[in-house]
């Protein structure tokens, strides 16, 4: 299995919640209006979906960390 | 992908008739993907047009007519340069992102259960008047939070804005500015914004949220507050209309679509993206040039106008094949530009979505057959950016 972090800057994100739209399972909007990790399971599977919302979030808010 | 030569195209994006047809299209985006026209240039293949997205300093948003100047506080979200443009989104964002959109759900479908029940009780209508404009003018009332009584007003006074002359020339033959232009409009809004102003805390939707939150160290102003919330109102109305009512105009024409989505509801989803791609509810974007530049292989100055062709982005041949047609079997079925990319993609994007499929959805659950009046013919929106009938007369049975 492939071990990844999904880091989220919070100075960038606007809220556009594409993330939650592409991987509802690994995204929420937060209190604070800025997108939250919620997923526990890392699969490659995930992998593909966390990657994929990263390459649609409009401000480029997300990193995915690989291994 | 850039032949040197540059092509004259005459086109004014200002005429609502003066649209270019399929064929038009294809032929520009094959000899010059970015070309000139009279006020400046015209980008229509998909991969520039997403490039020119990116550039959001160097061509920023601007429905207005060339030379027209509008005072800081009466810009719209899209006109509004970074920074601040981020952080006036963000208010927005919260409310209707899809996290909030997906909240409003049981509204929409007890709305579209409600206009296509008349509908019905006739057995025909204009889908338009009847269905398509009424849900998403409702819906951006009831997130702005505008007393159901106020409703038709509202209505009434968006139209007008959108066919009017203010969106471009910042003015009409009434006056200068949404004040001068729309005094009704503009009265009551202001009233709506003085009202919340005295008990915030008893509220969290959308206005509220434009008039608590702090930008740059202050709350925006009353102007500021009316110029977004005036500007919600004619995005999410005029444009979401067209997104049902294109969607509406493809079931009563393609039997075999309909039957098609009857058959298979998973098919809904990209159907409603296929209408956003075949007949985007705004068929072009204007940009205003801010500096001179040589991006996308063209020499560039202030003052230039760029056009961005989504109606033609998203027919490009490179991207969709057989690109003309309405397809459910498409495998890159997401790859268009219909809400625009990058930083400023729409911000109602989730929203309009929701929306297109509750009414596709209703339609399916309780319609058996659609049938088109046999003296309608489709006529275009006299909005120039906008692209959508104006009405679709119907014949229709209850399953």
């Amino acid at each position: 299995m492939t071990s990844f972090r999904i880091i989220v800057d919070a100075d960038r994100c606007e809220a556009n919640a594409v993330c939650l739209q592409v991987a509802p399972q690994l995204f929420t909007i937060g209190s604070g209006d800025v997108a939250e990790v919620v997923g526990h399971t890392y699969d490659d599977c995930t992998l593909a979906l966390a990657t994929e919302a990263a390459r649609r979030c409009p401000t480029g808010a997300l990193l995915i960390e690989v291994g | 992908m850039r032949p040197d030569h540059v092509i004259d195209l005459d086109l004014d994006p200002f005429v609502s008739a003066a649209q270019l047809g399929p064929d038009e299209m294809r032929r520009v985006r094959g000899e010059c993907p970015v070309a000139r026209i009279p006020i400046g240039w015209y980008v229509s293949t998909q991969a520039e047009v997403l490039e020119a997205m990116r550039l959001v300093d160097t061509f920023v948003a601007s429905f207005r007519a060339p030379g027209v100047v509008v005072p800081e506080d009466e810009k719209f979200i899209n006109e509004i340069a970074e920074p601040r443009h981020g952080r006036v989104r963000k208010i927005i964002n919260a409310s209707v992102a899809h996290h909030k959109a997906m909240l409003v759900e049981p509204f929409i479908r007890k709305l579209c259960d409600e206009y296509l029940d008349r509908v019905l009780q006739r057995g025909e209508g204009d889908i338009v008047a009847d269905f398509a404009a009424p849900i998403p003018i409702h819906v951006i009332a009831h997130l702005l939070g505008v007393p159901p009584d106020d409703w038709a007003r509202f209505w009434h006074w968006s139209d007008e804005v959108v066919e009017g002359t203010y969106p471009t020339q910042y003015r009409n033959e009434r006056g200068e500015g949404l004040a001068g232009a729309h005094p009704e409009f503009t009265e009551y809004v202001d009233a709506l914004v003085a009202r919340r102003r005295r008990d915030p805390e008893l509220h969290d939707d959308l206005l509220t949220r434009l008039i608590t939150t702090q930008i740059e160290g202050r709350n925006l102003t009353d102007v500021e507050v009316r110029t977004q919330v005036v500007f919600l109102i004619i995005s999410g109305n005029e444009t979401t209309r067209h997104l049902i009512a294109n969607l509406m105009v493809t079931l009563a024409t393609r039997p075999e679509i309909l039957a098609a989505l009857q058959a298979d509801r998973s098919l809904i989803e990209r159907a409603v993206e296929e209408s956003l791609r075949l007949q985007p509810p705004i068929h072009l974007l204007l940009r205003n040039v801010m500096e001179e530049t040589a991006a996308l292989g063209r020499e560039m100055c202030p003052g230039d106008k760029i056009v961005y062709g989504i109606a033609s982005a998203n027919r490009d041949d490179q991207v969709h094949e057989d690109s003309d047609e309405f397809r459910l079997d498409r495998m890159n079925w997401r790859d268009h530009v219909a809400f625009g990319g990058g930083s400023h993609i729409c911000p109602g994007s989730a929203l309009a979505r929701l929306e297109a499929r509750v009414a596709l959805e209703t339609v399916l659950d309780r319609v058996a057959t659609i049938e088109i009046d046999r003296d309608w013919v489709w006529r275009k929106t006299p909005v120039f950016w906008a692209n959508g009938p104006v009405d679709l007369r119907v014949h229709i049975t209850a399953r």
